[in-house]
Order: structure tokens, then sequence, then C-alpha cells
């Protein structure tokens, strides 16, 4: 609700920079957070066959890949989806954290 | 945001919808139509068959995206929210504005009073801690959720629904579902209450008690009324504004006795031109 | 006689498990219409961070078996669930108005990378688990055949009757099931009256996804091995349960699970084990047939 006001007031360009960056990264952010809930079992820990049962191999570089990928993915996604709506005019700030809302 | 080149009322509307254009492919449905709706008032839209009335309560509703336009609600702490930027549940949620449809729709599958619960959703929703709270039975979920059962049991009484309060939604009769559906929507708490025809299929008596009823929401709740009618009798009696839409533009805008003696309205109404002219010249 | 109990026992105890996941097809078939064929590797995942946390405990000493059995409750819960969510969002939200198939077709895709991917991360050989719960109590003791029913067994039994009687609950006096029940009526009137649907929509899948894992634990404890595969069968027949008790339906969906598992234990015991999984598809096929709303399911529910 803040982030519409707000975009009304300052002019298109000048939200671009500054205002945008913290929706976006947040998007980005919590994309991460759910890649690192996927990955911090099923990809951070290998069972592997050992005598008398089973062991577990840990494997966070192949967690922080995943992670960090989907991270930059991401990132990449709301950015591109923000420089279509800028080119519409004021409000983008407001169709993002709809988005995110309702994401 | 610049101002609008409409003429303004001294109190700021609850409701100003500016340069509103909705088009369906080559058919524009809705046609720069601009006017206010003012809380406490009961505005109605009036225009005959596809004059586009209901395609601007979808506009307003997040149902449909305007083509153009700009729609605004302010609320008294002074925010205002563009509905034409916001999605339908954030439009009933945030922007506070509730609708009924032109044919009823109920959830006929629950209790009369869970439909009123329904409606309560998204304050229940946080007082039961998404879920959590409401599970173990918290003091503080079952005091919202006696609180929501209390205000759907107002407006049940209120609409002459209290005995039935427990009967599924399906099973009442035409009238009391249209009552309902109304009541349904007050329990969303709205500021600016849209209602599509409400007086559709009713009977003289329950159109007659459906208009007081409207009358009292107008004069004890803090809302703006909006109201599509294609009978201009029924809201002549109610209506303290009125637009009156024809093929999608407004051919005339005022009190109930400017509309009644406009000529053009007079001319939309009966349809054929020449026989207007020949009334006139008798 | 004694026989006979011991294979109600065990049929009870199997119908449980296939109950908890037929929850998760029956919620999600009645708030968007559509089969979640993913759902059974969904539970598959469950039961794999239920061996990961089990192995993770056995490292860090946890000896104290209450302890461990909720550490690793609310670990397989709460990452299934994200597993749930995530599927939705990716695999079924996008499709969302697209025409009727496009979800179903995208839900079996979805079903088989979900097996590749575990085939891949994890291992394609079965996964063995030593006994977690041991001991049991001995009911009736004959010279020819003594009826065991194990600690393990009564507590499937408990904890899903808890989950079934707080999910209930859940749905008929909470917010959210109100929610879930106009959904499944008239989402754009859902809608309009303030409910996020997207929303709404996702936790079904999680709550769903939530179930499904408990399930999971229950497998690896009960069978002591599993694979990257157990989600394909497990999941068809909560499935057929899901349609025996009637799509759409959260009872239906309990009965279902409790007559697939006592039909399937009650063929192998007195028939053949190899047949087994026919016995569970043959039903289906019959109920298809014979009484397509399934047994609870309400004839005249009608998907807007
Ligand atoms: N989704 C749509 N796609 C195409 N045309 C539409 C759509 N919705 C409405 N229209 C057209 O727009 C016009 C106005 O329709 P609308 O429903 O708003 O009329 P109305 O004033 O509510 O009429 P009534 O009194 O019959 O309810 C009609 O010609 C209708 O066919
Ligand atoms: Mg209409």
């Amino acid at each position: 609700m803040t982030a519409e006001a707000s975009s009304l007031k300052a002019g298109p360009h000048r939200t671009l920079s500054r205002d945008l960056l913290a929706p976006v990264l947040k998007e980005a952010g919590i994309a991460a957070l759910v890649a690192f809930g996927l990955a911090v079992f099923m990809i951070g820990f290998r069972t592997v066959d050992a005598q008398g049962g089973l062991q577990l191999e840990t494997r966070w570089s192949w967690v922080g890949i995943a992670v960090g990928a989907v991270f930059v993915g991401r990132l990449a996604l709301a950015l591109r989806r923000h420089w279509r709506r800028a080119d519409q005019g004021p409000g983008i700030l407001s169709a993002l954290s709809t988005r995110l809302g309702a994401g | 945001m610049t101002a609008p080149a409409i003429a303004r009322s001294t109190t700021t509307p609850l409701l100003s919808v500016e340069h509103l254009t909705m088009r369906f492919g080559g058919l524009t449905a809705v046609d720069d139509l601009s006017f206010n709706a003012e809380s406490q008032k009961i505005t109605a839209i009036i225009g005959p068959n596809g004059a586009g009335k209901t395609t601007v309560f979808n506009c307003l509703t997040g149902f449909y995206r305007a083509t153009v336009g700009r729609l605004t609600l302010r609320h008294e702490n002074g925010h205002n929210y563009l509905l034409e930027r916001m999605t339908d549940h954030e439009v009933a949620a945030r922007a506070r504005v509730a609708r009924t449809f032109q044919n009823i729709r109920l959830f006929p599958a629950m209790s009369v009073l869970e439909n009123l619960m329904v409606a309560q959703h998204n304050k229940l929703m946080r007082a039961s801690g998404y879920t959590f709270l409401g599970l173990i039975a918290a003091p503080g979920h079952r005091k919202a959720e006696r609180a929501a059962v209390e205000l759907a049991r107002y407006w049940l009484s209120r609409v002459g629904l209290e005995a039935q309060a427990d009967q599924s939604a399906g099973s009442l009769p035409y009238g009391a579902q249209r009552r309902l559906e109304i009541a349904r929507a007050l329990c969303t708490e709205p500021l600016l209450l849209c209602l599509d025809e409400p007086a559709a299929g009713l009977n003289a008596r329950e159109s007659g008690e459906l208009n007081e009823f409207l009358l009292y929401v107008r004069d004890h709740h803090p809302i703006g009324l909006l109201l599509i009618e294609h009978d201009m009798s029924v809201v002549m009696q109610i209506a303290d504004h009125l637009v009156v839409l024809d093929y999608g533009r407004k051919i005339s805008e005022g009190t109930t006795d400017f509309v009644r003696n406009d000529p053009t309205v007079i001319r939309a109404y009966l349809g054929v031109e020449e026989e207007a002219d020949a009334t006139n010249a008798g | 006689m004694p026989y006979f109990v011991q294979q109600l026992i065990n049929g009870v105890t199997l119908g449980s498990i296939y109950g908890l996941i037929a929850i998760g097809y029956t919620m999600v078939y009645g708030i968007i219409g559509m089969i979640n064929f993913a759902h059974g590797d969904i539970f598959m995942i469950g039961a794999f961070i239920a061996l990961i946390t089990f192995l993770l405990l056995g490292l860090g000493d946890i000896t104290w078996l209450p302890l461990a059995l909720i550490l690793v409750l609310l670990a397989s819960m709460t990452l299934t669930s994200v597993y749930g969510w995530t599927v939705e969002r990716l695999a079924y939200r996008p499709l969302r108005g697209s025409f009727r198939l496009a979800p179903l077709i995208s839900a079996i895709g979805m079903s088989i990378f979900l097996q590749n991917y575990v085939q891949t991360f994890q291992s394609a050989r079965v996964r063995p688990l030593q006994p977690v719960i041991q001991g049991g109590i001995t009911l009736i003791e004959s010279e020819t055949f003594t009826v065991n029913l194990s600690y393990l067994q009564i507590m499937i039994v408990v904890v899903t009757i808890v989950l079934m009687g707080t999910f209930t609950l859940l749905i008929s006096r909470t917010a959210l099931g109100r929610a879930q029940r106009a959904c499944e009526q008239d989402r754009t009137m859902a809608e309009l009256l303030g409910i996020n649907v997207d929303r709404t929509i996702s936790l079904t899948f999680v709550s769903g996804a939530a179930l499904a894992s408990v399930a999971g634990i229950m497998f690896v404890l009960y069978y002591g091995v599993i694979d990257f595969y157990i989600g394909f069968l497990a999941g068809i027949k909560a499935f057929t349960a899901a349609v025996l008790g009637g799509i759409g339906s959260l009872p239906g969906a309990m009965l279902g699970g409790l007559l697939i598992g006592l039909i399937e234990t009650f063929w192998s015991a007195y028939f053949t084990i190899e047949y087994k999984d026919v016995a569970a598809f043959t039903i289906l096929v019959l109920v298809l047939i014979f009484r397509p709303n399934g047994l609870l399911g309400r004839p005249e529910i009608e998907k807007v």
C-alpha cells in the first residue's frame, strides 16, 4: 500500500534504481530460500551403502550451486518483468508488489 | 496524478471513475465514462439492456482490466486505492469494495451462517494464526470467531434470515437468497457496496422491503452504495444520484428529478425516437 | 481365526497409510478439479527426507525415541511441504485457465521428474533403514498361530486417527477450511469476497504434502526399505482409495484407504501375494463402472 503511494509521488525513473531493488531482491531471496528448503536434505545429503546400513555423505557445494542458480535466475526474471513494466509508465511498483503478494 | 476534468462536489467522493473505457475487440462496452459515488449515498447506474452497466462493475472489482481509465477509491484515512491496478481479491480485501451479481452466486452447499463467515475470511485467517491457533482453539481465535458470528447475525437479523442461519444456502427460496447475498457482501465490511440488479426477480413486496433495507444501510453505516437497475421505477424512490448509460456512454447524470425529466433519457428509454417526438408534439 | 485377526491388523495399518495419501488427492481434486499425479512422488520424497533425518539423528546420538520421532516428523513435514508448494507453483499455477488436460499432463511430467530427481541425487537402489520401533503386544497365542500387534502398528493407526481428526476439524471449523470449501464451489465469488484463491490452493497442496510425508515416515518405519519408485504404486493405490471413497470427499478418502488396505492384505493372505496389486486395480475398474461417484461421493457436485 505504501509502495503504491510512493510510486505515485516519485517519477517513474527515480523509482527504478532505488526503490526497485528492495522488492526484486526480496523476491529472489524468497525463491533462494525455497530452493534451499528443497535442496538441503535431498541434495545436501546422499545415502550411501555401508556395512550394517547406510551412511550419509554431504554435498554442500551442490546445494550452494542450486540455491545460487535459483537466486540469479529469479533476479533476472524479476528485473526483466520490471523493465517491461517501466515502459508502461508509473505504477510498476504497485504491480510488482501485487505480484509478490500473490506469490 | 493530475486533477480530472470533471466537476467535483465539495466533499471528496468515495469513488471516482474517470474516463473509464472498456473494449472487447471491436465492441466498446463502456465509453469514456466518468462519475463519482459518495459514502452514505445511493448512486444508481441505470440504462437499458446491454448498456454496459455490469461491465462497469466488472472493471471496478478487478474482474476485467479496464482498457483506459482511472478508478480511485478513497478511504477516510486518506489512503487512495487505484482499483484498475488491483487484482480482485485485493479490491475486496484492501480497498474494501464488495459486490453482488445479477445472477445469484452463493455457496449453496454451505450453511447460511458459513456463507457469511467466508466473507470474513481474512480477519479470521489472521486471528487463527494462519490456521494453527484455530486448530488448538486458542482463546484469541475463539474471540475473533465469536465476533464474526455476531456480525453475521447482525446482518442476518437485518435481512430477516436469522431463523435460517443453519439451513443450507441452496435450500432457501429465491428472494431469501438474494437478501443473503447482500448480507454476505456486507459482512466483508465494505466501504463501497456494488449491487447488480438486486431487485431482479423479486415481487413488489420483496422489492419494497429491499428498498427499505438499502436505505437503512445508507443511513446507519459508513458505506457508499452503487446500484445497477434497468427498471427506472425501482431506483427513483431511493437513489440520491443517478447515472444513465446507453450504449456504454453516459447520456445523463443528476438527481432523480433531473433525470426523470431529461429528454435524452426519455428518448433512450422509449427506444424509438419518432415515438418520443410524436408524444412531445402531441 | 487368529490368522484372520492378524490380517485385519495388518490391513488396517496399511489402510492408514493409503488413507493419509488419499486425502491429498481428494483435497486437490475438490478444490481445482485436477488429479495431482505427482502426489505419490511427494509421498516418496517425504519417505526419503524421513530416512535421511533418521540417519542424521543416528549420527547425532539422539536416542530418546519420542524426541527422535518428533524431529523426524517436523523435518519431513516441513520440507515435504516445500516440495508440495513448489510443484503447484511451478507446474500447475501457470496452467490455471488453460485447457483441462494441461495440468494433468504437467502432473505426469512432474511425477516422472521427481522420480528421476531422487534417482539421480540419492540412488536407484533400495535404501534400507534398521528397525527403529521394535516390540509389540501378543494378543492371541495358540499352538498354530500367534497374533501380534506391534507398537509401530499402534503408532501408525493412532497417528492416522489424530491427523484425520485434526483435518476434519480444519476443514469444518477454520477459516482456511471454509475458504477451501468456498473455492470448491465458486472460485470467482471467493476471490471477490477477498479470499486469496491462489494462496488457498497453495495451502491445500501444502497440507496434502504434509499428510503424505507422514505416510512416508510410516512407510519407511513399517517396511524398512524405500526406493525412488515407491511413490508410483502407493500413489496409484491411494488414488484408487480416493476414487473408491468418492473423490472430493474427505471421509471418503479415509474409508477408501482403509478398504484398499484391507482388500490388499486379505487378498495376499488368502489367495496369492503375486496378484495383490491387481486386486486394488480391479476394484478401481469396478468402482468406475458401477459407482463412478464412489461410496461417499455426492453425485450432484458440479464444477464451475
Ligand atoms: N466478456 C465480454 N466479452 C465480450 N463482450 C462483452 C463481455 N462482457 C460484456 N460484453 C458486452 O458488453 C456490452 C455490455 O454488457 P453488460 O453486461 O455490461 O450490459 P448490462 O448493462 O449489464 O446489461 P443488462 O441490463 O442486460 O445486465 C454487451 O453488448 C455485452 O455483450
Ligand atoms: Mg448486467
